[in-house]
């Protein structure tokens, strides 16, 4: 994996912040910051496997938190980054009932100061069980509507990509789809409670 | 207006697509319908996680070449350190396993007797000179049957007859016959005051020997001559010499 040596803090914030090929940005961050997430995460009761949850869970926040201009200008990109994966990581910790273990994690002041808010942390929660919830449609589905809400493609652009026959067709199949994903964090009552929450904090 | 139909007005009304009459229009419904404010904040909690869902994706690709890549560079390092140390030292084995065997295949002991033998010489003393006997004589005009001949008839008490009969049974071909001439030198030697021919019959021994695949014998009196710095065949043989009846010994199984 290749990282532009002039590729720098500055450069990752603002295309994080444009939203325009974050696979450069990422791949930054992962050279960057990848290994001494997962020390700390191995010193402290983690797994490799745990350190690459944490570290995809904290690119997430990361990277929200940029475009939802939440990330403060003053502190740099590898002490948010850490602090985040810190806080995600006691979190976690937390949530495993692991009370003696969270005791003997090295934490200062400084961490905690930059941490994700519990909104952040209660979508992300809500983010793993939608994620669940999208992976379970089928290939089609999965595709059409990430190529509209993600990749922002219009009804002609993905009629060409996915060979569909008319717009139409393209617009009947993403609405049978959005509706199946809906109808599924509908039916699940702790989601659906914190779709509305997460909602009222807006 | 059907369910299509209401969440793509929904959809429109989320991305600023309608115009003021029907937004407001909307915004009514949505304060007194429930159930479209229900669709209205499922829709808009949806698109918002498809998105990150759709990050999520492109950060994990990312992941999977990053995980990829290290577990190639891990592999590498580990191919790099045995490469470096190991395989040099598997690849020096291998070139002198090769060459061993090469040298084994291409190995003769009459290989290694050509190349050191070395020919017996009559002693050129002025005092001796014309007074060669018969068995030295036809030693020089290399007349190997009429010397053994001779040494047969004649049945010398003497040690010098039976070791040119040695000499020259060595130079036909018959190697026990050289051997068992020099034991005759040997039980001569035994009884007699002054022992003659000792360090000439290790040599020719050995040399006898080698011709006979007796490499354990030749090897012995080789080491013989090694260990005696005065020995007149001390330097008849050398290491490489040694070696290579070591790999005659392999090479025979023995």
């Amino acid at each position: 994996m290749t990282v532009d040596k002039d590729y720098d803090d500055e450069k990752a914030i603002r295309d994080i912040g444009l939203n325009v090929d974050l696979q450069k940005p990422i791949r930054y961050l992962y050279a960057c910051h990848y290994n001494g997430v997962e020390r700390y995460i191995l010193r402290n009761s983690g797994s490799t496997f745990d350190a690459e949850d944490i570290f995809q869970e904290t690119l997430m926040v990361t990277i929200k938190a940029i475009q939802g201009s939440r990330f403060r200008a003053d502190s740099s990109l590898k002490s948010y980054v850490f602090a985040i994966a810190k806080n995600l990581w006691i979190s976690e910790l937390r949530r495993r009932k692991s009370a003696s273990k969270r005791a003997e994690i090295y934490t200062d002041e400084q961490d905690m100061q930059i941490k994700p808010t519990t909104n952040e942390l209660i979508r992300n929660e809500d983010f793993k069980l939608v994620l669940g919830l999208f992976e379970s449609l089928g290939g089609k589905c999965k595709r059409i509507l990430l190529l509209f809400y993600y990749q922002d493609m219009s009804m002609k652009e993905i009629m060409e990509a996915e060979n569909y026959t008319s717009e139409q067709v393209v617009r009947n199949k993403k609405y049978k789809c959005l509706k199946t994903l809906i109808d599924q964090i509908k039916s699940d009552p702790i989601l659906y409670e914190n779709v509305k929450d997460a909602l009222n904090y807006e | 207006m059907n369910k299509q139909e209401i969440f793509e007005l929904l959809e429109d009304y989320l991305e600023g697509r309608l115009d003021d009459r029907a937004k407001v229009d909307l915004e009514s419904k949505i304060a007194s319908d429930v159930e479209l404010r229900e669709q209205l904040e499922l829709l808009t909690f949806t698109k918002r996680q498809l998105k990150d869902v759709g990050l999520w994706r492109e950060i994990n690709s990312v992941h999977e070449t990053f995980k990829s890549d290290r577990e190639k560079k891990s592999k590498g390092q580990v191919i790099s350190l045995f490469g470096k140390k190991w395989i040099g030292i598997a690849a020096s084995f291998l070139l002198i396993f090769a060459f061993i065997s090469i040298s084994l295949y291409q190995l003769q002991p009459s290989k290694i007797v050509d190349d050191n033998y070395i020919a017996y010489k009559l002693p050129v003393m002025r005092s001796e000179e014309g007074q060669h006997t018969a068995v030295e004589l036809f030693y020089q005009q290399r007349d190997w049957d009429n010397l053994l001949s001779w040494v047969e008839k004649e049945q010398s008490p003497e040690q010098k007859p039976y070791f040119f009969a040695g000499l020259a049974s060595y130079e036909k071909g018959a190697y026990s016959e050289t051997l068992n001439y020099f034991n005759r030198v040997g039980e001569i030697n035994a009884r007699a005051e002054k022992k003659l021919f000792e360090q000439e019959m290790d040599f020719y021994s050995s040399l006898t020997y080698l011709q006979l695949g007796e490499f354990d014998e030749a090897y012995r009196l080789i080491d013989k001559m090694k260990e005696n710095r005065s020995h007149v065949y001390h330097d008849a043989f050398g290491r490489w010499d040694r070696f290579k009846i070591r790999l005659l010994k392999l090479k025979k199984g023995g």
